[in-house]
């Protein structure tokens, strides 16, 4: 068995969570806290005594206090365990950066931010090589240090970076981005990455962990850390999340089972109380169908964390719409709406709900 | 099936009591029953609606309202229908009426009771009076007011307009949810301005709240990176003014400094001493100046006082010697003076003389020329006397010879004019006493006397007498006029006239020319002429020269003896001035000789002045020489205190260097503890952390903003569409009443279009491109509104083969009388294809409704049996 360390990143502590209710909010942002209890867990349990953050611990380059100090408690409790933290874009380091604080306060042996750009000896042999942020524009690639950081013969260097690799990442635009081949270039034995928040193989050796607990809509595969041991060639994969967000495509037509294929997409083995959902509805269906949808819709979202429903570009079908209401106004009224194009089409399919929860007083 | 009404009778109702009343002969087109309020009109046609409607033994209420005090109603009503004329006969009677149906003119029974009544409702449509098309028809009094139909009038119209069941049904479905569409609308927006409300306004300020408050907490946020920034400066700039070893070194060159200052003080001190030794030195030189400047002007001034008696003495002789030659002259004009006075006395006397022989001389002229004036006037009053004889004739009256003369001339021309021409065939002959020449006619001017041998013969005339007497009277003025004049021709008279007017302006001339020589009258001219001047006084002999040789001499005296005035005058002004300016000057030396001696003595001698001076001179230069011995020992000292100035400054500029690293060090500590205390609050705050709580609430309120205003143009455009396709519907399914409407409505209103809504009644009306809501039309207009709706369904009805009468009872109340004559027409035309029966309490304008009147009688008279 090699050197092992659990590599994470992207826990964005203090993330306000603001756009939920502000029960879901306080949970939520708990969570990121409760993440490092079992971050600790999992690193115990495989045998691990170093836990890597590839950067953005936090998510404010100035968080509050409390923000700050919570996780360092926490940290610090897990005593056992040696944190090694890099600051990332969201929370640089620099001259009154929120990394001076932690120096000021005091922090315990077992928590070491990397600030400056110098190797650091974890165990025998081993050296983390950091690439901290000191703006939120470096301006250049800051894992091109690696080459001039020298270690002592023999010793396996390990790569402790945040930002997007050329052509992936969180920004694949960036413009000076992280080069691919920076492990074999600097002679790492891994590159442990931050910034994208799903976990990701980018190259050999070279891995982003993702956030451990999921905070969007973006099926990336996030709620990981990667349980990382030098001998071995690819890291393991552990789950870390609490709570899921899911994003749920459907596309529909006229011949299609609606009810099925919904309750299909809903359904899950995580928790419904865990579960926040993104329902992205496409396609035609009839205005039955459509009916069907809403009351499947209505029964299945007090089960769940969260659900938010996009059905804009759904339709309801215009050639059997008449036939729904025996009012001939109303009626003709239908067969108009469901028919309407151009611009206002959109408004035309929300008018024809309301004309259907009307005539059906509801 | 068409109804028509023929006739209407009644009997017991109401006030008419047996007598009854009876309406036959109606027309099928217009009729008209014209009569007074409280006729009875109205109980006409609610009689008309009982009968056709109400069961005989009914006891509804508007039966027994028809019930009358001598006995039970009864009525019958005329119609035709179906091509059959028929009775219907109802006497109403509480549980004991009867009805009977009849047909005519035959009066046979086809119906009574229950029967006639189910078979009345068959033909007319209805079992109520508000049903069917008499329900829409028979506007009772004050009904045209009320034009919101009621639910069985609206069913009338229904079937009147439906084609199917499908256009009748639904509608009702659609207004509510068109109701709840807008109710749920103008929860989000106004109803008026569609401006925002409720949850969309409140949605709509939260998203501009969270706007603001995002912006306040990025000014925040970034506020912090100014801070942590200006951190990092006064740290940076702190660290490099806490460098020891420089503020040592910069401390010993500023003691270094001030030490070098401190000796330059002493020089400096002397300078100053000197300084103020050469101002006092300065003093006392200008003092040594000035009292020697002032010696030397006393000396002046006593040299010239010295020269100044000298020159005086001179001038004192020399104005005596000026007094004493003007006394001499003075002495010297007063003898030219009486000399010149002498000779002035001796050529005055000559020239005296010499006047007096000379006005002698003249007197003696002028009686000489007395003389011969004499002569002259003698010779001018012979001629004078010459003339007055022939004045003494008379003057001739040119004009009135001249008018007697144009008299004769003209009457005889006249006598002549009219004179017969008498001319000399053969023969001879004498006229008036002169012979006549063959060839040539003379006229007969004088008597006409013809003389031809022995025979003699007289022409006469007529007028020849008259013109004869005119020219005899002209010539008896003539020769009268000439008599006085004393002339004998008129040749003579002109002459004389001439002659007598020469002499009286030779009179006239004559006189001027002796008063020219005499103007002082013959008598003095006579009295000079006898003058002689040698008889005066005897005088000296006349001086040798002539006067004006006399005049010049005594001219030269006068002058002579005014020169020698003058010449003395002035030797006495200028022996005056030498004596004034003697004195003058004898004063002025007088004056200065007190102070000339007094400086005489104070002065003493040249010697004596000449040591004083040099005295007073060397004092100065004694001065002098101090002054300049202290500026070359300031010298020495200035060039000794060279090196002060650029010592002070450098002191100064060490001094300043000093203070500014400490005031620099001070403030950037300053600064350092100000922005760490406020990046602490911003910490404890976490700025960062609500900024992105914050956008996140502001992505919220806009999505839920979005979603609002999602949801109010959906609902817009629900309500929009339901409206259309009610709109269109409507217009759909009252195309047939619309097309029998708008002609009417045109005769009426002018080009126009009555609107509908879902109620089927009018509900606005739209002229010149303005629509009204009935509802704020007139009176007069809403009840015109509501007939022409009317009389549209009795033409739709009429179209549809199923005619029925039309009734206004006193409908028209309000129109002006120009709009109840376009409603006649409109009568007009709808009574050319239905029948329509009006009754009206206004006879006199409804006379231009024209139609069938309507002459009431009584029950029975005619018609019923």
């Amino acid at each position: 068995m090699g050197f092992r360390f659990l590599h994470t990143a992207d826990w964005q502590l203090g993330r306000p969570f603001a756009s939920f209710e502000p029960d879901l909010a306080a949970r939520l942002k708990e969570q990121r806290l409760d993440a490092i209890d079992r971050l600790a867990d999992l690193a115990r349990q495989n045998g691990a005594q170093h836990v890597l953050v590839a950067g953005d611990v936090w998510d404010q380059a100035t968080p509050a206090d409390s923000v700050l100090l919570q996780p360092i408690d926490i940290m610090a409790k897990a005593g056992d365990l040696h944190w090694w933290l890099l600051p990332g874009n969201h929370d640089p380091a620099g001259p009154a950066s929120l990394w001076e604080r932690l120096a000021k306060h005091g922090l315990p042996k077992t928590i070491t931010p990397l600030t400056s750009p110098e190797p650091q000896e974890v165990d025998e042999g081993v050296s983390i090589l950091p690439a901290p942020w000191f703006s939120n524009r470096p301006g250049r690639d800051l894992t091109a240090d690696f080459d001039r950081m020298a270690t002592p013969p023999g010793y396996q260097r390990i790569g402790l970076a945040h930002g997007s690799v050329q052509g992936f990442g969180s920004d694949p635009d960036a413009q000076f981005p992280i080069a691919p081949d920076r492990a074999e270039r600097s002679g790492l034995a891994y590159l442990a990455l931050g910034d994208w928040h799903g976990t990701k193989r980018v190259a050999t050796r070279t891995w982003y962990a993702g956030t451990p607990e999921p905070d969007r809509f973006r099926n990336n595969d996030a709620g990981h850390a990667l349980l990382v041991d030098l001998d071995q060639d690819e890291p393991q994969r552990l789950v870390t999340k609490a709570y899921a967000w899911d994003r749920l495509e459907i596309s529909l037509d006229r011949t299609a089972d609606v009810e099925a294929m919904l309750r299909q997409a809903l359904s899950s083995s995580w928790p419904g109380h865990r579960r926040l959902v993104q329902l992205a509805l496409a396609g035609d269906v009839t205005m039955d169908g459509r009916r069907t949808l809403q009351a499947l819709i209505d029964a299945e979202t007090p089960k769940l964390a969260y659900l938010d429903l996009r059905d804009g570009d759904l339709a309801i079908r215009a050639d059997e719409v008449s036939t729904e209401f025996a009012d001939p106004v109303l009626a003709d009224t239908a067969q108009r709406l469901a028919s309407l194009q151009g611009p206002d089409a959109g408004h035309a399919q929300d008018a024809l709900l309301l004309l259907d929860r009307f005539a059906r007083g509801s | 099936m068409t109804l028509r009404f023929d006739a209407i009778r009644l009997r017991h109702v109401r006030r008419f009591g047996s007598e009854g009343i009876a309406l036959e002969d109606l027309s099928p087109g217009l009729n008209v029953l014209s009569a007074a309020n409280e006729f009875g009109k109205s109980t006409i046609l609610a009689a008309l609606k009982v009968a056709l409607f109400y069961k005989a033994t009914s006891a509804h209420k508007e039966v027994l309202a028809l019930k009358s005090a001598d006995g039970h109603p009864e009525i019958e009503v005329d119609f035709s229908s179906g091509g059959q004329a028929f009775r219907l006969r109802k006497t109403f009677r509480r549980g004991r009426g009867e009805s009977r149906l009849l047909t005519r003119p035959d009066l046979r029974e086809t119906a009574r009771e229950a029967e006639a009544e189910a078979q009345m409702a068959s033909l007319l449509g209805a079992d109520k009076p508000e049903q069917g098309p008499g329900g829409l028809l028979w506007l009772d009094q004050g009904a045209a007011l009320t034009h919101d139909l009621g639910k069985p009038q609206r069913e009338t119209v229904a079937s009147l307009l439906s084609s199917g069941a499908h256009d009748i049904a639904g509608g009702e479905e659609a207004l509510r949810v068109l109701s709840q569409a807008e109710k749920a609308l103008f929860e989000l927006e106004t109803k008026a301005k569609g401006q925002p409300t409720g949850p969309l306004k409140a949605a709509l300020d939260e998203v501009e709240s969270a706007k603001t408050k995002l912006r306040t907490l990025n000014d925040a946020v970034t506020h912090a990176e100014d801070v942590k920034t200006a951190l990092d400066t006064a740290r940076r700039q702190e660290g490099e003014l806490n460098d020891p070893e420089a503020e040592r070194s910069a401390q010993d060159e500023l003691a270094a400094a001030r030490q070098a200052l401190a000796e330059m003080r002493a020089v400096q001190d002397r300078l100053r001493h000197n300084l103020a030794e050469i101002k006092a030195l300065e003093a006392q030189k200008e003092g040594a100046v000035d009292k020697l400047n002032e010696y030397d002007h006393t000396v002046e001034r006593f040299k010239t006082m010295q020269k100044a008696a000298q020159e005086a003495k001179g001038r004192t002789a020399e104005l005596e010697a000026q007094l004493q030659a003007a006394q001499q002259r003075r002495h010297e004009a007063a003898t030219g003076m009486a000399k010149a006075r002498k000779a002035l006395k001796t050529a005055e006397a000559a020239l005296a003389l010499s006047d007096q022989y000379a006005r002698r001389d003249q007197d003696q002229e002028r009686s000489v020329a007395a003389q011969n004036a004499l002569l002259r006037i003698r010779t001018l009053r012979q001629e004078r006397d010459t003339a007055e004889t022939l004045l003494r004739l008379g003057l001739i009256d040119k004009a009135k010879l001249q008018k007697l003369e144009r008299q004769v001339m003209e009457a005889r021309a006249a006598l002549i004019a009219g004179a017969p021409l008498v001319e000399l065939m053969s023969g001879s002959a004498m006229l008036d006493g002169s012979s006549l020449a063959p060839g040539a006619p003379r006229p007969v001017t004088a008597d006409g006397v013809i003389e031809a041998g022995a025979t003699r013969l007289k022409i006469t005339g007529p007028g020849r007498a008259a013109a004869a007497a005119q020219l005899s009277e002209a010539n008896a003025q003539m020769d009268h006029f000439l008599s006085e004049m004393n002339v004998a021709t008129v040749e003579e008279a002109w002459e004389a006239a001439s002659l007598r007017e020469d002499a009286a302006r030779t009179v006239k001339t004559i006189r001027a020319d002796i008063e020219a020589l005499a103007p002082d009258g013959v008598a003095a001219l006579e009295d000079l002429a006898r003058r002689n001047p040698q008889d005066g006084e005897k005088l000296a002999p006349r001086p040798d020269d002539p006067r004006a040789v006399l005049a010049v001499q005594c001219a030269e005296a006068q002058r002579t003896l005014q020169d020698a005035d003058a010449q003395a005058a002035n030797e006495a002004s200028l022996m005056g001035q030498a004596e004034v300016a003697l004195a003058q000057h004898q004063g002025l030396i007088a004056g200065e000789e007190g102070e000339r001696l007094r400086l005489a003595k104070e002065l003493g001698s040249e010697n004596e002045q000449a040591q004083e001076r040099q005295s007073l001179a060397k004092k100065l230069e004694t001065v002098r020489g101090q002054i300049a011995l202290r500026r070359a020992e300031m010298a020495e000292s200035e060039t000794a205190l060279a090196d002060h100035e650029r010592l002070t400054l450098k002191v100064k500029r060490l001094e300043e260097v000093a203070a500014n690293r400490e005031r620099t060090l001070r403030r950037a500590r300053d600064e350092r503890i100000r922005a760490e205390t406020e990046l602490r609050q911003i910490f404890e705050g976490g700025a960062e952390e609500k900024r992105d709580a914050a956008a996140e609430l502001l992505a919220v309120a806009e999505e839920r903003l979005t979603r609002l205003e999602r949801r109010r143009q959906a609902l817009r455009l629900l309500v929009s569409t339901l409206k259309a396709v009610q709109s269109e519907r409507r217009d759909r399914l009252l195309a047939p009443l619309t097309r029998e409407l708008t002609p009417l409505a045109n005769m009426v209103f002018g080009a126009s279009v009555l609107r509908f809504e879902d109620e089927l009644t009018p509900t606005g009306l739209e002229r010149s491109g303005e629509e009204l809501s009935v509802g704020a039309l007139s009176q007069g207009t809403q009840e015109q509104v509501t007939i022409l709706t009317r009389l549209a369904f009795a033409r739709l009805l009429a179209r549809q083969g199923r005619a029925v009468p039309v009734f206004l009872d006193d409908a028209l109340i309000y129109a002006d009388d120009e709009r109840t004559r376009r409603v006649f027409d409109v009568l007009q035309l709808v009574a050319s294809e239905t029948q329509v029966v009006v009754f009206t309490c206004h006879e006199r304008l409804f006379d231009h409704l024209g139609g069938h009147r309507l002459e009431p009688q009584p029950f029975g008279v005619s018609g019923s049996s």
